[in-house]
């Protein structure tokens, strides 16, 4: 047995370095190690852990001229099995580039609702700041599994756009009961290097409020209600990553519409500022609003603010550290008062090879 | 709101408005190859665009394969330089990062300028960047760069 298995690991080494060695196959190997100290200020209790975070396993491969495929596996925490972590596939699409940056893409893709989910994905390495914005653990439809038209690069402003039709949020990657697609359509420019703005417009039809794969809402996603929900999401992006400053807004308004309670508003607006004094140095700053309306019944209501102050140092391209203090309140349109307040120091490790 | 967002959006883009020139003399040292890619001749500005993932296929219909000098190569920050306006780090970081998003395929990195020109003149479609190569370059793969 143990003979098969490093019969089977050398066959997949020697097939990696004979890609490799074809200069078609890009493989990569992304993660990070956190550690926490958090003050939770009414009770007065205080939690201090280390958290092994998501090992990412990357595949890039040109497989002709016109065709490539993206593969993102990811090793993450799971509670509900008996080693506590589990495989995802992240990522898994073809793209077929049938005109010069015109594209198809098929698979599974991180939706290309705003600047963070399009460009980041699940490489720590890569964010700004420690944690995402508040609102992919709330009503951002992270994954979709579908069909994509893209274009990008355009004209004199870079314009990109992209327009989806998959399984939603209700979804596995296997299996979506009823026949309710997602469909989202986005655009962006580009219109100077390092600036990038964006807008967006997500729609998806809940037939009984249930969450499978595609969302990252499940400690927040209302559980109590079964019944149906018109989903509708609204995103604008604005990115700016210059030599000194750095500055990234994700603004996101999510509409959700039951027949029990009509319309209900929720938001989210995150803003980073970042200032590299020197090449590897960046001290930050960000805020972090969000908002579940009162009257939604998609996610459990919650209203908060986050601020926080950081400094990330990069060893080199591929390894960096954070540390970052970060301060949670109760947000001013919080009227239940069901927020505990709390004081957060952490230091992330990330890296990739 | 809408005025404020608007004001925040001119700020943005004044903000960003910010030159990257480089002398002529960097310009100089370097000689870009290209292998059936339909352009004899390209501005700077283009060449920087190309260089930057903004273009996946030529005018011939072959895809754009990049090809740079990885970081043990001893040009290779007069190309980080030129092409990116960053450091090698900061070049391989870039790279690093838009091969992730998936939206545009890595380019390959070479050690020296014999293993780019090797490389350019076997693969249709690649274009690289020879940093003071002073040896023959065949005249079908010579771009000028303008």
């Amino acid at each position: 047995m143990t003979l098969a298995r490093l019969l089977t690991f050398l066959a997949l080494v020697s097939v990696s370095v004979i890609a490799s060695a074809q200069k078609k196959v890009q493989i990569n190997g992304f993660g990070h190690i956190e550690s926490h100290l958090e003050y939770f200020n009414e009770e007065e209790t205080i939690n201090s852990y280390f958290s092994l975070g998501e090992q990412d396993l990357f595949i890039n491969a040109i497989i002709n001229k016109r065709l490539s495929f993206l593969g993102e596996t990811v090793v993450k925490f799971d509670s509900e099995t008996a080693a506590n972590f589990a495989p995802s596939i992240e990522r898994a699409r073809f793209k077929y580039e049938y005109r010069n940056n015109h594209s198809i893409l098929l698979g599974k893709m991180h939706t290309p609702v705003n600047y963070w989910n399009d460009v980041y994905h699940h490489g720590r390495l890569f964010f700004p700041t420690i944690d995402r914005p508040q609102m992919f653990s709330y009503f951002l439809p992270v994954h979709t599994l579908g069909i994509r038209a893209q274009g990008q690069n355009l004209g004199k402003l870079n314009f990109g756009y992209d327009v989806q039709v998959g399984n939603g949020i209700e979804s596995s990657d296997v299996f979506d009961a009823g026949a309710n697609y997602s469909f989202l359509a986005a655009m962006h420019i580009k219109p100077q290097y390092g600036t990038r703005i964006g807008a967006s417009y997500y729609y998806d039809h809940l037939s009984t409020n249930s969450y499978g794969v595609h969302a990252h809402s499940h400690g927040s996603h209302n559980t109590e209600y079964r019944g149906p929900v018109d989903f509708q999401m609204i995103a604008v992006s604005i990115a700016r990553f210059e030599k000194k400053i750095e500055v990234l807004s994700e603004t996101a308004l999510n509409i959700t519409r039951t027949d029990t309670l009509g319309y209900a508003n929720s938001f989210n607006t995150y803003l980073y500022v970042g200032y590299n004094f020197k090449e590897n140095h960046t001290p930050y700053l960000m805020g972090d609003l969000l908002h579940i309306g009162e009257n939604d019944l998609h996610s459990d209501h919650a209203s908060k603010i986050k601020f926080s102050l950081g400094y990330k140092y990069e060893f080199d391209p591929f390894a960096n550290i954070k540390f970052q203090v970060e301060q949670y309140l109760s947000s001013p349109w919080n009227h239940h008062g069901d927020y505990t307040p709390k004081t957060e120091f952490k230091i992330q490790f990330s890296y990739g090879i | 709101m809408a005025s404020n967002i608007i004001k925040y959006l001119i700020v943005m883009l004044v903000v960003s408005v910010s030159a990257h020139s480089f002398g002529q003399k960097e310009w100089d040292s370097i000689k870009v190859i290209g292998n059936n890619i339909g352009e004899k001749s390209m501005s700077q500005k283009s060449l920087i665009e190309v260089f930057r993932g903004q273009k996946n296929y030529w005018e011939t219909n072959e895809g754009v394969l990049l090809i740079l000098p990885s970081d043990k190569h001893p040009g290779a920050g007069i190309a980080s330089a030129i092409l990116y306006d960053m450091s090698i780090s900061e070049m391989q970081k870039f790279w690093l990062a838009m091969v992730f998003q998936g939206r545009t395929n890595p380019p390959v990195f070479e050690l020296n300028n014999a293993d780019i020109l090797t490389i350019v003149s076997e693969t249709p479609g690649a274009i690289g960047i020879l940093i003071n190569y002073q040896g023959q370059i065949p005249p079908e793969l010579l771009i000028n760069i303008q």
